[in-house]
């Protein structure tokens, strides 16, 4: 019950943020769309570029709204009450995680099917993307998150996360456009499937338990 | 064995480091020069030419070794977190700050005389492989670490930043390389096996053996003498190494 009290604070700070909250939606427009610009032809023809598009924007918009995950918690010392709920502090932290996934995650695991439909997908390779997405947009977050993590209160973000994270998005992003490329070639694909739930659970059971520490150690200077 | 033990238990002390591990790193740099040379000479000038791929294989006895190199000091770096988050030994972490920037270059070197190796031989420079894929990860993952330890100001935190981010990327390696080897063996007929299954004959393993385990030791070399540089900078105020200065 509280948890579900604080996903709604969560909901509602980011609703009040105004025109800020879509700034990862439209950053996602913005470079399929520039994307599709300068390749239309190879885009139309072929739906496997498009998925590669979708995909690998889907994590630069991830980076992009991940720098400001902790970075109002910490100003306002929101985060140094949390740290202090140490029985709590997994429980809260994954809810803010849930939260942000509901304002990034989610609308890019709509929408981006809807460009698909709209570039010349078929419906099932579209739904396919989205599965793909749905799967996928939680693991980016929660990666993310533990690089954000250890990077709290530095002022840092930008290129330097680009370069943290990136490297550990490889594998949820070979698999799930790997799931989707075989789809799309009406190849077998379960196995690819299967290893992107395997990446999904592996990083919601470790990483949640992971975050506490590390979130701990950002808070004594 | 209680003799090891002991003796490994005493290098935990930065000072006892400092003094016990110079003979070492004099002696590992000497082997290790003398072996990458005797290995590099034999495999440069002494192995016959390869049948298909004539002389430029012989690249070989610099790309294998580091390539199979850069892995070991990443794995190493990784355990040194684990250890060092289980432990709070400090000398994990200096073993992480010293071994990232080695490794960083070597991974570099890989990739570059891989490319080098890859223009004669598949005439291009860059293939869509497991193993390059993955060396190209492991590049940006050292050259990461590097990076967190500049921007992170409290070296507690930027200690326990880098041990979480090294066992993560550890974790991550394997994936990727597994990952990029089903993909491909899926869509296209094996590409190019480095070593695969295609035994290498013995006039090649010699020097090609010889290289790796020099390579080893002068890596271990480098990692050590830039360890006594680390601990002598973080210790820079005890009384020791104040002893030390003026003992010079």
């Amino acid at each position: 019950m509280r948890l579900w009290a604080l996903y709604r604070r969560e909901l509602l700070i980011e609703s009040r943020s105004g025109v800020e909250s879509f700034i990862p939606i439209v950053f996602f427009f913005l470079v399929v769309g520039t994307f599709t610009f300068t390749l239309n032809d190879l885009i139309t023809d072929d739906s496997k570029v498009l998925v590669s598009v979708i995909w690998i924007t889907t994590l630069f918009t991830s980076i992009l709204s991940l720098e400001n995950l902790f970075k109002r918690d910490q100003e306002d010392g929101t985060l140094a009450i949390a740290v202090l709920h140490t029985d709590a502090l997994v429980a809260i932290v994954v809810t803010k995680l849930f939260a942000h996934w509901t304002f990034t995650g989610l609308p890019i695991t709509v929408l981006g099917p809807m460009v698909g439909l709209l570039a010349g997908m078929t419906f099932e390779h579209a739904t396919m993307l989205g599965v793909t997405l749905l799967i996928g947009t939680p693991t980016i977050t929660m990666l993310g998150a533990l690089v954000t993590a250890l990077l709290v209160g530095l002022g840092r973000g930008g290129e330097l996360l680009t370069v943290l994270i990136l490297p550990l998005y490889v594998p949820i992003l070979i698999f799930g456009v790997g799931t989707c490329h075989l789809h799309i070639e009406n190849a077998p694909y379960t196995s690819e499937l299967l290893w992107c739930l395997a990446l999904f659970t592996g990083t919601f059971t470790a990483i949640p338990i992971s975050l506490g520490p590390v979130l701990k150690m950002s808070q004594d200077f | 064995m209680k003799l090891v033990l002991g003796w490994l238990h005493r290098l935990a002390s930065p000072q006892h480091f400092f003094t016990e591990i110079k003979p070492w790193v004099v002696w590992l740099y000497i082997i290790g020069v003398i072996g990458f040379m005797v290995g590099s000479i034999w495999g440069l000038a002494f192995v016959p030419p390869e049948r298909y791929q004539g002389d430029s294989f012989r690249i070989l006895f610099v790309h294998a070794p580091i390539a199979h190199l850069v892995q070991i000091i990443y794995i190493s770096i990784a355990v040194a977190g684990v250890v060092h988050l289980v432990w709070k030994l400090k000398m994990a972490d200096v073993y992480m700050a010293a071994a990232a920037p080695v490794g960083c270059w070597l991974t570099a070197l890989a990739l570059v005389s891989g490319m080098i190796w890859g223009m004669p031989t598949w005439g291009t420079a860059w293939v869509w492989d497991a193993r390059i894929v993955s060396t190209l990860i492991l590049f940006l993952l050292f050259f990461g670490l590097i990076v967190l330890r500049r921007v992170i100001p409290n070296p507690n935190r930027a200690a326990t930043a880098l041990s979480v981010l090294a066992i993560v990327g550890a974790i991550n390696i394997p994936i990727i390389k597994f990952s990029v080897e089903w993909f491909e063996t899926l869509h296209q007929p094996a590409s190019i096996e480095v070593f695969g299954d295609i035994s290498i004959a013995l006039v090649f393993l010699i020097p090609l053996i010889i290289n790796m385990v020099s390579v080893y030791i002068l890596a271990a070399g480098i990692i050590l003498a830039h360890m006594r540089y680390l601990v002598v900078e973080r210790n820079g105020s005890k009384a020791w190494v104040q002893g030390w200065i003026q003992g010079r």
